[in-house]
């Protein structure tokens, strides 16, 4: 199974740097300012985040804490229900006031999808939010640019200009021009880091399955009063007994293991990469991932009830139960 | 029975520690929300006691005796009817050291592994918004099960209860929780207690927290786009009410009493998902029951990370 996941992985390898080459460009036309109360703990903005992402029509949005609205784009006109925006921002433990919604409108020329466009940046240097206002105040004073999202955490920057007016050259100009910031245009590298994750999920696969060995499934014959099972079981694979011995240690090892894994494969960076990107070799590789990471999780979740969790049930039972 | 504050003392920080949602490190918060699925919380928490104490008064200790606890919980929090009901999983790594003198000679009993599961649930009663601030209010339950071992002996015995890993009972936990953010100041409180079971022949009291923390983000002055890292400072006041334990139904004189510690801490969130914290409890006031082992401090350092 090891030899096949791993051969997948790298069958996609190749694919997926290909498909994420190129930064992705979004058409946005309509603009939907929500009003959001409660929003005072930036730490629980998350979920509303990742809701309203979701949301059908939504192609990009942006979160303001300190003005309490959330703004989202869409491509087409209309195609962000309300309902479900106050639906899901009330499901975000948020409170949801006044909807506005905006066409963009562009001098000169009908607004249309093709008439804008977003430039992805990557920039190095920022290191507070005067950098980030820095940044922002230049970009918004070049003709032709509509919208400026500077992402302090991610160190990028997703610009909104017209077509045929403002080229990547000339924001990257004027951001190095502050003299502090290196800028480039996004590239993404997201197959390399699916590697990377693979490889950590493979070992907290590894660890997990070795716990479930040593210590679950030998405690739980033997809570289903199996003991000469557990004897023959032992006898077969003795390199299981010092393993036993320190499962508190394995099982913290793998605990720490599985968190790092969960990190690489459930962090938000992955799955905007994947979806901004597309390509199916993305996804499946994504999906993969997934796959190991959870198998592990479970392989462990299963080890922890046997190791520590039967005997105290079983305990209980027969003192509450059959007494 | 000397030493049980340091098992209390971390069954309640555990239960209240498990919370991913922000603010503030010590006490919990009313939020049930920002998950988004699940989350894991866990933190490095050092509690050194050497101060011994008769009826809250320091005395001299010819034993010598000092605690060590190192703890090392994982807490998984999932949302499970989203704004409305958050249920926690827990369970801790510990490591117990006591050293003190005997006979002229210095020993060490020590015991680790890990430690009693908790099962906890929050769920939010009251939400009331407005532009930049709300006020929640929210109901906490759960139960612990006792998971780690309650029997463990070394050369010299039977391990005394305070220093074995779990509590061999089934306990119960219960409390309200209320939170109250407008921009850059936080204000949590919580009533939470705990029933504690017998256990095959010994039994720890009640406790009665008492929780109160401020907080005041520090940086940035305003907070513009989500998201941003920012930090926070807290100031917390800790206090415990405990009942005396009961060995075969005898109540143990140098058990229970009531503790008061004050907790400074900083928080700082780097990403969407990710923040580190620190914090340092240190005892105001102690009034112990009888002849017991005072707290020098409490240390804690850890970390949260929402997943989804």
């Amino acid at each position: 199974m090891i030899k096949t996941l791993t051969k997948r992985t790298l069958f996609f390898l190749p694919f997926l740097i290909l498909v994420n080459g190129q930064p992705a460009e979004n058409s946005w036309k309509e603009k939907v300012t929500v009003r959001v109360d409660g929003l005072a703990c930036p730490f629980c903005a998350y979920g509303l985040e990742k809701k309203l992402e979701r949301l059908n029509g939504v192609e990009d949005l942006i979160i303001k804490i300190n003005e309490g609205v959330v703004i989202l784009y869409s491509d087409e006109k209309g195609k962000i229900d309300e309902k479900l925006i106050r639906q899901k921002v009330k499901e975000a433990g948020f409170t949801p006031r006044e909807v506005e919604r905006e066409t963009m409108e562009l001098s000169g020329a009908r607004s249309n999808g093709d008439d804008v466009k977003t430039i992805h940046l990557s920039i190095d240097g920022m290191k507070c939010e005067f950098c980030v206002l820095n940044i922002e105040t230049a970009l918004k004073n070049i003709e032709g640019v509509d919208e400026v999202i500077v992402n302090l955490e991610n160190n990028s920057a997703e610009v909104l200009v017209k077509k045929g007016i403002v080229r990547a050259d000339t924001l990257i100009e004027v951001i190095e021009g502050l003299g502090k910031f290196k800028a480039r245009v996004k590239k993404y590298k997201k197959g390399i880091d699916f590697m990377k994750q693979n490889i950590v999920n493979f070992f907290a696969l590894f660890t997990s399955t070795g716990i479930l060995l040593c210590c679950a499934l030998p405690a739980a014959i033997a809570a289903i009063a199996g003991g000469a099972a557990v004897g023959t079981f032992l006898t077969t694979f003795p390199w299981l007994i010092p393993i036993s011995q320190h499962k508190g240690w394995i099982f913290l090892v793998s605990g720490i293991l599985i968190g790092f894994s969960g990190f690489l494969t459930l962090r938000p960076h992955g799955k905007i990469a994947c979806s901004v990107t597309g390509g199916k070799g993305c996804e499946d590789t994504g999906r993969l991932t997934k796959f190991m990471f959870w198998g592990a999780v479970a392989v462990y979740g299963t080890g922890v009830f046997f190791s520590y969790g039967i005997v105290p049930i079983l305990r209980l039972l027969d003192k509450y139960m059959f007494t | 029975m000397k030493f049980h504050y340091s098992v209390q003392f971390l069954i309640i920080l555990a239960s209240n520690l498990i919370f991913a949602q922000g603010p503030p490190i010590n006490t919990n918060t009313a939020f049930v929300m920002g998950l988004e699925g699940g989350a894991i919380r866990s933190y490095l928490k050092i509690v050194s006691k050497s101060t011994l104490l008769k009826n809250g008064n320091k005395i001299t200790d010819e034993m010598d005796r000092k605690v060590n606890v190192f703890a090392f919980p994982i807490m998984v929090p999932y949302e499970v009817i989203p704004n409305k009901l958050v249920v926690i999983g827990a369970i801790p790594y510990i490591k117990k050291e006591m050293n003190l003198t005997q006979n002229g000679q210095r020993i060490m009993r020590s015991n680790a592994g890990l430690g009693d599961f908790k099962l906890l649930a929050k769920y939010q009663f009251f939400q009331r918004d407005s532009r930049n601030s709300t006020l929640r209010m929210t109901g906490l339950g759960g139960i612990e099960f006792p998971t780690g071992k309650d029997n463990k002996s070394d050369s010299i015995g039977l391990l005394p209860a305070p220093l074995q890993l779990g509590s061999g009972s089934i306990d119960f936990i219960g409390g309200t929780i209320v939170t109250y953010v407008k921009n850059r100041i936080g204000f949590n409180t919580e009533v939470i207690y705990k029933k504690n079971t017998k256990a095959i022949d010994y039994q720890f009291g009640d406790v009665l927290t008492l929780n109160i923390a401020l907080g005041y983000r520090i940086f940035p002055k305003v907070y513009n786009i989500y998201p941003s890292p920012y930090s926070t400072v807290y100031i917390e006041l800790l206090s415990q009410f405990s009942g005396k334990d009961k060995m075969k139904n005898t109540m143990q004189k140098n058990t229970g009493g009531n503790i008061l510690m004050v907790s400074p801490g900083l928080q700082h969130v780097f990403s969407r998902t990710f923040l580190l914290e620190a914090s340092l409890q240190y005892p105001v006031s102690q009034k112990l029951n009888g002849i017991q082992l005072g707290d020098d401090y409490t240390f804690n350092f850890g970390f949260r990370w929402l997943i989804n």
